[in-house]
């Protein structure tokens, strides 16, 4: 018998955890028990980038983490942080199901762990205090909290805004007070993590739309059968699909709870602030690690 | 024997209250450079996280070797002195036990593995911030072993405290 | 060892076992989380989870609150300045029987205020007020246990370290909302501690000898305001956004620093020891921090939390569950000390506190109050230790003054735990939450 553990840093109600519950069951019943996997929510085994650690030593048999927290692992994973480079949801899906994503999904075998399938973490736009963002220009001045990575920070400094790192427990107090101007995410966080009731402002620039993937160590893949590897594989893909209803859901209703909570929700013309990231965009194309996959999604 | 574990001792305390000085100054410097010219200093938050754990560990060294760990030593204050030395003998096992395992050999594990890992911000390998790990582990072997050698030759007196009110 | 029962026996038998043996709690809480994780993890890592949460304990920004707090509480200490506030609670405190007993009470709030450990508090306010009462006549005993059952109220009056971990550990509680909620909980502390030193002081006869003139009044109000200045900094710095909870620590140490320079009270050997001995204890602090994570880990795949959820919830009474829970956490503080409390049992109750619809900042506040009683039990506790050595007592010769303090501080953490309003009407009434 094979018997694995899951952890997943959102919450028990996040739409995530919900379809890896589904994911477990499912690989038990058609593995007639003999594959079981143990979930973990709540972040209890630590932050993503702990679990990762976990993982390459054998705690820790599958995790879903961000690629933002991958791309410190393996390099490759920095394109899905770049902004713009998929048009929408339904672009992201078709691109994601294609090669790139089998492409990374071996990338970090020698990292001793491979992707099993991706998770649509919705499209971070702004949120600010004082005013809706609708040209770059309206960023200009303002301090953007944003998460620890090169990528985002650059991508903030192109757009004119001043990016201030910050953990993102005190983000919502550092608006509250503020220590910054806005910060960026999917509308969750102003409704889960009751940034709108600070931030009554959100601006749908779309700018990045960073996946979640779902990884399972090189020791624990070996531990199964070819067959339950498939099994495996396929309740995963499975658990893709029953996610992006229950995803959807989440974000509209947060958009809707959010202008509950009186946040203006404006949608800026997208295309100026494509223009003030294509450095950045042009930069990576020039990459040795990231260039090539970068083409791949870009020119699809 | 003594003069040198005073002296590593010393040359600790030094590193911790400089690390300590230089962390309030960073911090300081975060609010200045936010708050005051508008462009926050980027590296300052890894840094200073780096920099309380680089303290924290050589702080944890220097700890051992002064006995200023927080202990409940109510019941071996109450032993007579050859009973004492025993059970310090024994406690020093488990010490070593641990930082053997935990630090040395755990630290030195994660300190390679983590070489490829890199640090978000200033893209430095997180094997080199996990490195104080091992390190502090040999710094914990030297002062204990010399603690115990001293001790047990009565150069040193026994660390549980006759008052019962732990030393801070 | 699938049980989780067996598995909690083992693990808290090792710990407890090392513990009284003399080791240093953050070795036992390791070593005894490492055996017991052996039962359900390969050796190999088990030993790496160990490795990696003693670090990633560590790695976190808002725990930098704590070396800064534990450094300025120093500074003012020996700058000067807690002398400063003595004074001003002297003034305050001078007319009712027992007076120097209020005095060091309402001293250890008024450095709370500006402070973010009651350690510093009760070193700071117990090295001065001790050697005063004992001149007038108190107990030693009696001033100590004063000191220490008063000085945890500067953990609940902000700024606060301890509610600043509880924020990280409970997954981001807001800090400010905390923060306001605990001036009238740490306020009501200092009452009870009052009421009781003034009860003791009556029977014993203890009077009050102090008597300014309102020229000295003016004077000692006037010589406080730069040291009560330093409140309006730090809350004020964070309200208007100048700097974070976490950046105010440094704040702190800077305004503490200057004000010390100014007062001319301190050599610069002496700084040199502030920073030496801050050092020292931050480290073993931040140790016995990074020791937690490693016993939270293991109990989490022993799946022990869960099992006192399921134990705890069977009751499905309100009043019940948090009087259970409350009976657990003061047995708890008996023998844990609050940092390392606060980490390893906030995973555990939080979730249950919340089914029952508790407000997560007032089971943050009923927490603190809760494990900062703890704080002042024997056989462990940090504030006991420090208020024991500042008065030159063993722990065993305080431990009947502090009894009746006990008592009546658990009536008052009863009221904190059943009255949600204590907790959360500031927050409230700031639109906080
Ligand atoms: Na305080
Ligand atoms: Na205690």
């Amino acid at each position: 018998d094979v018997r694995m553990r899951l952890a997943n840093a959102l919450s028990k109600d996040h739409p995530s955890s919900v379809v890896l519950q589904q994911f477990a069951d499912e690989v038990r019943e058609k593995t007639d028990g003999e594959v079981s996997i143990r979930l973990f929510v709540n972040g209890v085994l630590g932050s993503e980038r702990e679990v990762l650690e976990q993982l390459q030593n054998g705690a820790v048999d599958i995790t879903r983490v961000s690629a933002a927290s991958l791309e410190n692992f393996d390099p490759v994973f920095r394109v899905f942080s770049l902004p713009y480079i998929f048009e929408d949801e339904d672009d992201f899906y078709e691109k994601m199901r294609g090669p790139v994503a089998s492409t990374v999904y071996q990338a970090t075998k020698d990292d001793g762990f491979q992707g099993l399938t991706f998770f649509d973490s919705g499209a971070r736009s702004f949120y600010t205090i004082s005013k809706p963002i609708e040209t770059p220009q309206d960023l200009q001045g303002l301090k953007l909290r944003v998460i620890n990575s090169n990528t985002s920070i650059r991508m903030v400094e192109l757009m004119g805004g001043t990016p201030t790192p910050l953990p993102y427990g005190e983000v919502y107090t550092a608006l509250q007070s503020g220590v910054i101007d806005g910060a960026e995410n999917n509308p969750t966080a102003l409704t889960i993590g009751r940034h709108g009731e600070v931030a009554k402002y959100y601006s749908l620039d779309q700018h990045q739309r960073i996946p979640d993937f779902l990884v399972i160590s090189n020791r624990a893949m070996e531990k199964m059968t070819g067959e339950q590897q498939e099994i495996v594989r396929e309740a995963a893909v499975h658990a893709t699909e029953a996610y992006r209803g229950l995803w959807d859901e989440a974000v509209r209703k947060a958009l809707a709870d959010a202008r509950e909570m009186g946040v203006e929700v404006n949608r800026p013309d997208k295309e100026p602030f494509r223009r003030a990231v294509q450095p950045l965009i042009d930069e990576y194309r020039r990459d040795d690690t990231v260039g090539p996959l970068l083409e791949q999604i870009v020119s699809d | 024997m003594l003069s040198f574990k005073r002296w590593l001792e010393r040359v600790l305390l030094v590193l911790m209250a400089t690390m300590l000085i230089a962390m309030v100054c960073l911090m300081l410097w975060q609010v200045t450079t936010r708050y005051l010219l508008g462009v926050p200093a980027l590296y300052t938050e890894e840094t200073l996280r780096f920099l309380m754990i680089w303290m924290a560990l050589t702080g944890a060294a220097y700890c051992f070797g002064t006995n200023r760990h927080l202990a409940l030593d109510l019941i071996p204050s109450l032993l007579p002195e050859k009973a004492g030395r025993v059970l310090y003998l024994i406690n020093s096992v488990v010490v070593l036990v641990f930082a053997g395992f935990v630090l040395l050999l755990g630290g030195w594990k994660a300190s390679l593995s983590a070489l490829t890992q890199m640090s978000p911000i200033m893209q430095i390998p997180m094997g080199y911030a996990y490195s104080i790990l091992p390190i502090s582990a040999v710094i914990i072997f030297i002062l204990q072993i010399l603690n115990v050698f001293l001790i047990m030759t009565g150069r040193l007196r026994l660390p549980y405290a006759k008052s019962g009110a732990g030393e801070l | 060892m699938a049980d989780p029962l067996n598995a909690a026996f083992v693990l808290f038998g090792i710990f407890f076992l090392l513990l009284f043996m003399g080791s240093p709690i953050a070795v036992a809480i390791v070593s005894s989380s490492l055996l017991v994780g052996i039962a359900y993890l390969p050796p190999e890592t088990a030993l790496f989870i160990s490795t990696q949460k003693m670090f990633s304990g560590l790695d976190s920004f808002t725990l930098l609150a704590i070396p800064f707090f534990i450094l300025a509480g120093d500074i003012m200490n020996k700058g000067g300045i807690a002398i400063r506030l003595i004074d001003l609670a002297r003034l305050v405190g001078g007319r009712l029987p027992g007076s120097l007993a209020h005095t060091n009470v309402i001293a250890n709030m008024l450095f709370g205020a500006i402070s973010g450990s009651s350690i510093a508090a009760a070193a700071a306010v117990g090295g001065t007020m001790g050697p005063l009462q004992r001149k007038e006549g108190y107990a030693p005993d009696y001033a100590a246990a004063v000191n220490i059952a008063s000085a945890p109220t500067g953990i609940l009056i902000p700024p606060s370290g301890p509610l600043i971990l509880f924020s990280l550990v409970s997954g981001g509680t807001s800090i400010s909302a905390l923060f306001i909620a605990g001036y009238i909980p740490g306020m009501l502390m200092g009452l009870t501690v009052m009421i009781v030193a003034g009860i003791i002081a009556r029977k014993r006869g203890y009077r009050s000898s102090v008597r300014s003139t309102p020229g000295e009044a003016l004077q000692i109000v006037l010589r406080a305001l730069p040291a009560l200045g330093m409140i309006v900094v730090i809350i004020g710095g964070i309200v208007i956004g100048v700097f974070t909870a976490t950046e105010a620590a440094a704040v702190a140490v800077l305004y503490a620093l200057i004000l010390s320079l100014a007062y001319r009270m301190t050599t610069p050997r002496e700084y040199l020891r502030i920073f030496c001995r801050s050092a020292i204890l931050t480290a073993s602090i931040l140790f016995l921090i990074a020791s937690s994570g490693v016993m939270s880990y293991v109990m989490t795949i022993a799946g022990i939390p869960d099992m006192i959820a399921d134990t705890i919830l069977q009751f499905d009474n309100l009043i019940v569950v948090f009087l259970i829970m409350n009976l657990c956490l003061l047995v708890i503080g008996f023998f844990i000390d609050l940092t390392p409390a606060v980490l390893i049992f906030t995973p555990i109750f939080l979730p249950i506190a919340q089914q029952m619809g508790m407000d997560p900042v007032q089971f943050g506040i009923m927490l603190i109050f809760n494990l900062g009683v703890g704080s002042m039990t024997p056989p462990v506790g940090s504030v006991l230790f420090v208020g024991c050595s500042i008065a030159g007592l063993r722990i065993d010769q305080v431990v009947k003054p502090i009894l009746p303090f006990f008592f009546a501080l658990v009536i008052a953490l009863l009221m904190v735990t059943y009255i949600p309003w204590l907790s959360l009407g500031l927050p409230r009434l700031f639109g906080l939450m």
